[in-house]
């Protein structure tokens, strides 16, 4: 038998062997050494703040990061994120369990078709993609966060990265099966965002996205019990309690959710859920031009939301001024004697379901992460002073 | 990736078992016949090795060309443009730095942060990339080029969503086309936006300041349409000046029409693609010395402005160069002026002119302003209209009928001193003929020669 090939003699590479793990010539050295550091070494995770083409989704019309931006919201990854799990579940849980690439996009991500906005997406419990970097507000000494801009980044940042990552703890270790079971029939997977947020709570989600398939609402329960801000749980379960009513024992639950969450000057006059206003909504028929009512009740900070979403002309009448949560949920809502009611009696058993799932499957504790992710936020100014250090090409 | 990476070890593996089979056979057809087989290679060097060395090469260039002591690259950028919007050509520049910076510039309108048409550097980073082929990737936000790439309304960002989230359909990630020492060519790896990097001649405020005053030159407001000439075949532009136009077969109801991008140069301007009339292509115009038109790179397609329509339909009043007037033309305009003193003591001729008079009722044709007031501080205009045709490239007919249509001013005159409507006349049909005409500038006239060639009087506006 002769020889029929003979391998190839690889006197060279197409890699480039002469540079270590960073390349301490690029523009970007001191950035990368940071990220090889504190995302390479200890939880062999890429931070992608370079755009990758094939890595990204043709889908959309999508733009590189912004550099500077790529390196704050990396610190907030690592602050925020990973050492608020390491904490509570170990040191080696990030290791074990973290994302193995961060892809950053600097756009928007806009889908044409159904006009809705993706914030970000985790991909085969590998990789989170965040979209819209680039609208982060930057952070300088002389133009801090506000608590307005703690909202903005709460919203868009901390609360995406919360639902990839549980997106990849669901892949990899699947979610009860009863979850799907407490609100099985009002899935909306293609017109989920045409619901307004009075529907929404109303039929027991926390957010539109949550209605849209099941593993999405597992996620936007555990993202929004950790991250929400107070203003945005007290008009969920306002909403969630007001059409439909409650259950028998809901009442009780929903004082210890709140409890549970934190919510801040709980008792203040001034806060939104001590002062709104409850209207009775109607929607003009077009044949009889007459308002016929709708039969739901809309509080006045989401009047504007209704209109926007509804295809009828809606008129609203005051029914009730509200100076008490309290007052609202202890008099006005109604217990449901026919227990048809989702609402909040829904949300409560997703909640319920899912730390129980974070605590059985990962040993974390939701309300507890919650409390160290706000403490955190809370002292973001002063970590950012303290500890981050934005670098320029060089 | 990692399924794509394991389809594409998969397939070389298929390759190489083929080729040992191959092989194998092959030298048994050798042994058997005694006859030498080889196989010629087509490359001294794997695909992929290929690739990396390309890519170091084109890097080293736009690294070179980069250097302190030259003036680095521009970069003649298209959008690819939506159903929506499309879009002209831009201008950039850019340095390449070997570490992987890259420092690009433009004064172009969609610039951010009240950036919009002024002058504005911004560094990020680049890479070459080996993916189907070379792949220049600008892989950071850049305010110069990033903004064609980002999906906003690109006339209300930032911030605004466009309606189908489209933004200009730019692209950031380019894939080569073609690379030569001056000249490397890119497509849009995602919209097939093209673009073009040559060496910047010059510094690059410089260029743009030299772009914009040929622009300037080249193009208004006022006369923005041109003729194509190749030959006995002509086309047309419409609308040059927005480095956006249409390409037709006539001005008025274009036929095939086309919408064409252009960046503008130092010397003219430059199609996105390339362009044919009559089988003659055409992509680069440069305007020639003595400033009549733009010719193509082989010079045999010629742009001109449509200057001879614009001097025949202008509404500007370009005053008849008196001193040329022939004695009968001096008499009559003589006797032009006793009647206007007639009318009013205050009032004498100033100038005849060509163009629309300002009074009520106004025309187009030959004007005749009047000093109304002893100390001649003060004009009015009185119009008589003349009907002034092109007739073809470059010849004008001029001809004011006999009952030709007056202005108010004119009627107030005559309503006082009815003989001084024939008197206009009589000077207006030593103009009636047909004409050569120069313009003193072939691509926004303020005057010129007319010839006569054809009935007429030769005259020079002002």
């Amino acid at each position: 038998m002769v020889s029929c090939s003979e391998d190839d003699d690889f006197t060279e590479s197409i890699f480039n062997t002469t540079k270590g793990a960073v390349d301490k010539d690029a523009s970007t050295a001191p950035f990368d050494q940071w990220l090889y550091d504190n995302f390479v070494v200890p939880y062999n995770t890429e931070i992608q703040y370079k755009f990758n083409f094939p890595a990204s989704s043709l889908e959309y019309q999508l733009t590189p990061a912004d550099y500077k931006k790529s390196q704050l919201l990396s610190h907030f990854i690592k602050y925020l994120f990973y050492d608020v799990y390491n904490k509570y579940g170990g040191d080696d849980f990030m290791k074990k369990y973290g994302p193995r690439i961060f892809h950053y996009i600097g756009s928007v991500a806009y889908a044409p078709t159904t006009g809705t906005e993706t914030l970000g997406y985790a991909s085969a419990g590998v990789k989170i993609t965040l979209i819209n970097v680039n609208n982060m507000k930057f952070w300088t000494p002389t133009n801090e966060y506000t608590n307005a801009d703690m909202e903005a980044l709460n919203k868009d940042q901390f609360h995406v990265m919360h639902h990839e990552f549980s997106h990849i703890l669901h892949q990899t270790k699947t979610y009860p099966v009863t979850f799907g079971q407490i609100t099985p029939d009002t899935y909306e997977p293609r017109g989920w965002q045409d619901r307004d947020s009075i529907l929404t709570h109303q039929l027991g989600y926390l957010t539109h996205y949550g209605s849209s398939a099941i593993y999405e609402d597992f996620v936007e329960t555990l993202s929004c019990t950790i991250t929400d801000t107070d203003y945005r749980w007290m008009s969920t379960i306002i909403e969630a309690c007001l059409n439909g009513g409650v259950k028998d024992g809901d009442k009780e639950q929903v004082y210890a959710l709140i409890d549970s969450l934190g919510i801040r000057k709980f008792d203040d006059p001034n806060m939104m859920w001590n002062n709104f206003t409850i209207y009775k909504e109607s929607a003009l028929n077009s044949e009889t031009k007459k308002y016929e009512e709708t039969g739901r009740y809309v509080p006045d900070f989401h009047l504007t939301e209704a209109r926007s979403k509804s295809e009828s002309t809606l008129k609203f009448d005051q029914v009730k001024k509200i100076t008490s949560f309290k007052d609202f949920l202890d008099n006005w809502v109604e217990i449901d004697r026919e227990n048809k009611a989702a609402g909040i009696n829904a949300i409560l058993k997703k909640i319920s379901i899912a730390q129980k799932w974070h605590e059985e499957k990962w040993g974390l504790k939701l309300f507890e992460l919650r409390r160290e992710v706000r403490n955190r936020q809370d002292s973001i100014n002063s970590f950012v002073r303290n500890n981050v250090t934005i670098y320029d090409y060089q | 990736m990692a399924s794509n990476q394991l389809k594409k070890e998969m397939t070389m593996m298929t390759y190489k078992n083929i080729f040992r089979t191959m092989t194998l056979a092959c030298a048994v057809v050798a042994l058997s016949t005694s006859c030498k087989f080889e196989q010629d290679d087509l490359f001294e060097e794997s695909a992929s090795l290929r690739l990396t060395h390309q890519n170091e090469n084109i890097k080293s260039r736009l690294v070179a060309e980069s250097d302190a002591s030259k003036n680095g690259w521009l970069i003649q950028y298209f959008v690819a443009g939506t159903d929506d919007y499309q879009f002209e050509g831009f201008n950039l520049f850019g340095r390449f730095y070997d570490n992987g910076k890259v420092t690009l510039a433009s004064d172009h309108r969609y610039l951010r942060d009240g950036n919009a048409n002024k002058y504005t550097e911004h560094t990020s980073t680049y890479d070459m990339l080996s993916e189907e082929g070379t792949v220049l990737s600008f892989n950071t936000w850049n305010d110069i080029l990033t903004v064609f790439v980002d999906p906003v309304d690109p006339t209300k960002a930032p911030g605004s969503l466009i309606s189908n989230g489209e933004g200009m359909y730019g692209d950031h990630n380019l894939v080569l086309k073609k690379f030569s020492e001056n000249e490397i060519l890119f497509y849009g790896e995602r919209h097939t936006a093209i673009t073009r990097m040559i060496p910047c001649d010059r510094p690059w405020q410089q260029y743009i300041a030299d772009t914009k005053a040929l622009k300037n030159r080249i193009s208004s407001t006022s006369l923005n349409n041109y003729y194509v000439i190749c030959g006995s075949d002509t086309m047309y532009f419409v609308g040059l000046s927005k480095g956006l136009y249409v390409y037709s077969e006539r001005i008025v109801d274009p036929l095939n029409k086309k919408s064409l991008s252009c960046v503008f140069t130092p010397r003219g301007f430059r199609n996105e693609n390339p362009e044919t009339i009559k089988g003659v292509s055409f992509q680069e115009f440069s305007i020639d010395n003595d400033t009549t038109a733009l010719y193509s790179e082989d010079g045999k397609v010629k742009v001109v402005a449509c200057w001879d329509n614009y001097m025949a339909n202008h509404a500007a009043i370009w005053e008849l160069d008196s001193t040329l007037f022939t004695a009968s033309q001096k008499a009559i305009a003589s006797e032009i002026n006793t009647m206007l003193k007639s009318f009013n003591t205050g009032w004498s001729l100033k100038s005849i002119g060509i163009g629309k008079s300002t009074g009520g009722n106004s025309v187009n044709g030959l004007v005749f302003t009047c000093y109304t007031n002893t100390a001649k501080t003060k004009t009015n205009t009185l119009g008589i209209e003349s009907v002034i045709k092109r007739i073809a490239y470059g010849k004008l007919g001029i001809n004011t009928a006999a009952d030709a249509t007056t202005d108010k001013n004119m009627n107030t005159v005559v309503a006082k001193v009815p003989e001084f409507v024939n008197k206009v006349k009589e000077f207006a049909v030593t103009l009636n003929g047909v004409y050569d005409v120069t313009p003193n500038d072939y691509f926004l006239p303020t005057g010129g020669t007319f010839t006569a060639t054809n009935g007429g009087t030769t005259f020079k506006l002002n």
